[in-house]
C-alpha cells in the first residue's frame, strides 16, 4: 500500500549506499542512543542527508534524516531517531522508531514505536511494543512462538489472555525490558 | 479523567466474547479505535493480527459535512483496505456507534461486511438513552477482563448517542448477545454477526 513511495528507488541505490557509509567506531554523535549496553558501532544517516534509494548494509544502523525507498539491515538494529523521516518499507533484525515512518516495517525480532514516534504502516515482527504517545496507523502482525527458536507456534486462544487481576500482579517483562 | 492517564473499566463481557472466538489458527482482530500500547501488549500474547482503524480520527472534522451514503461508504472503504481474503474473528467498536449518524453507520456495515465470517463476535458501547453524555475518550484491552480508558486528545465531533434497539436497526450486519449498564449510562454490548 506504500508503493507509491518507491519509485525510481533502483537508480539511486547506489548513491544511497555511498551516503551511509560515514562509520562510527564510538555510537552517534547524534541525540538518538543506540540500545542500552551496546558498545556496538552505528552506522548514522545524518539528520542533513535526504536518500532517495535502496538503503542496504551489514551493520547497524541511525537514521536521523530523510530516506524514501528502502532500509535493508537483514540481521543487525535499525533506529529511526527523533529527526528522522522516512517513507520506506523496513527491514532488520531489531527496529525502534523514535521519529516518523511511512512504510512497511518487518523485525526479525521486536518492533518498537517509542512515545515520539509515528508510524503509518504495517508491522510484521514476533514482538511489537507501543510506547504511551506512540501513535500508529496500520495493522500488526505478531507471533511470539517466532522469537523463541525451536518453540512450535500457539495456536492463538483468545480467551487465555491475563485477567486483570494477572496484570496488576505478574512482571511485564517487555516493560522491564524498555526500562533497561 | 483529567489527564493522560488511563483509567479502567472491568468487563463482564469481553472474557464471553473471547470464549466465543475460542481456538484459532491466528486471531484477526479490527481496532476500530486508536492504537494504544496496553491493546498491542494484550493481543501479543498470542499469534494475532492486529489491524488498527481510528474511525474517530478518520470522520473528525468530516462529520458534519458527509451526508451521503455513498461519500461515506468510499471513505470507510478505504479505511478498511485490508486484503480480500480478510476476515475478522473479534471487531472491537469502543463508541463508534454514537458518533456516527444513521446513514453513516450504515455505510459502515456495507462496508466491514465482506471481512466478517459467520462466528465473528464484536464490542462496543450503545446507551441507556440519547440524553446519556458521550464521552470523548479512547479505548484499549488492558486483560480479557479489563478496558482501559483514555481522555481523547482530539476535539470533539457531533455525537449521535444510540440505544442498543437503535444500534441493531441501524447496523444489521450485528445481533446483541449481551448488555451490560455501566454508572456512567454507557452500555456495554457484546455483538454477534446476524
Amino acid at each position: 500500500m506504500f508503493d507509491k513511495y518507491r519509485d525510481n528507488r533502483e537508480e539511486q541505490s547506489q548513491a544511497a549506499k555511498a551516503a551511509v557509509s560515514s562509520e562510527r567506531k564510538d555510537g552517534p554523535a547524534s541525540a538518538t542512543k543506540p540500545a542500552a549496553g551496546s558498545a556496538r558501532t552505528m552506522a548514522t544517516i545524518g539528520s542533513t542527508i535526504t536518500i532517495k534509494g535502496d538503503v542496504a548494509g551489514d551493520e547497524n544502523l541511525i537514521i536521523d534524516g530523510k530516506v524514501d525507498g528502502t532500509v535493508n539491515l537483514a540481521s543487525h538494529e535499525l533506529i529511526v531517531g527523533p529527526s528522522g523521516k522516512v517513507n520506506a518499507d523496513l527491514s532488520a533484525k531489531s527496529i525502534r522508531i523514535d521519529g516518523e515512518v511511512k512504510g512497511d516495517i518487518t523485525g526479525k525480532e521486536k518492533v518498537l514505536i517509542s512515545k515520539t514516534g509515528n508510524v503509518r504502516g504495517n508491522i510484521v515482527a514476533p514482538r511489537v511494543t507501543l510506547e504511551d504517545g506512540a501513535k500508529f496507523k496500520g495493522s500488526i502482525d505478531m507471533d511470539p512462538s517466532v522469537a523463541s527458536a525451536g518453540e512450535t507456534a500457539p495456536v492463538a486462544r483468545a480467551f487465555e489472555g491475563k485477567t486483570g487481576e494477572q496484570a496488576r500482579t505478574e512482571p511485564d517483562t517487555t516493560l522491564n525490558e524498555k526500562k533497561a | 479523567m483529567t489527564d493522560g492517564a488511563p483509567r479502567f473499566l472491568s468487563s463482564r463481557l469481553l472474557p464471553g466474547v473471547f470464549e466465543a472466538i475460542g481456538e484459532v489458527p491466528r486471531l484477526t482482530v479490527l481496532d476500530a479505535g486508536s492504537a494504544l500500547p496496553e491493546s498491542v501488549d494484550f493481543f501479543s500474547q498470542s499469534r494475532c493480527r492486529l489491524c488498527f482503524a481510528d474511525i474517530f480520527e478518520e470522520v473528525a472534522g468530516e462529520a458534519e459535512e458527509m451526508r451521503d451514503e455513498g461519500v461515506w461508504l468510499a471513505l470507510f472503504n478505504r479505511v478498511f483496505d485490508y486484503p480480500a481474503d480478510t476476515r475478522f474473528d473479534l471487531c472491537l467498536f469502543w463508541d463508534v456507534f454514537n458518533y456516527l449518524d444513521d446513514i453513516a453507520l450504515r455505510a459502515l456495515a456495507t462496508a466491514l461486511r465482506p471481512f466478517l465470517h459467520d462466528k465473528t463476535m464484536a464490542h462496543g458501547f450503545a446507551v441507556l438513552n440519547r440524553r446519556t453524555r458521550v464521552p470523548s475518550a479512547q479505548y484499549g484491552v488492558l486483560a480479557r477482563d479489563q478496558i482501559s480508558v483514555r481522555p481523547r486528545p482530539l476535539p470533539a465531533v457531533a455525537r449521535f448517542p444510540r440505544s442498543q434497539a437503535n444500534l441493531e436497526s441501524v447496523f444489521p450486519i450485528f445481533n446483541a448477545r449481551r448488555s451490560v449498564l455501566h454508572g456512567d449510562g454507557l452500555l456495554e454490548v457484546s455483538l454477534g454477526v446476524s
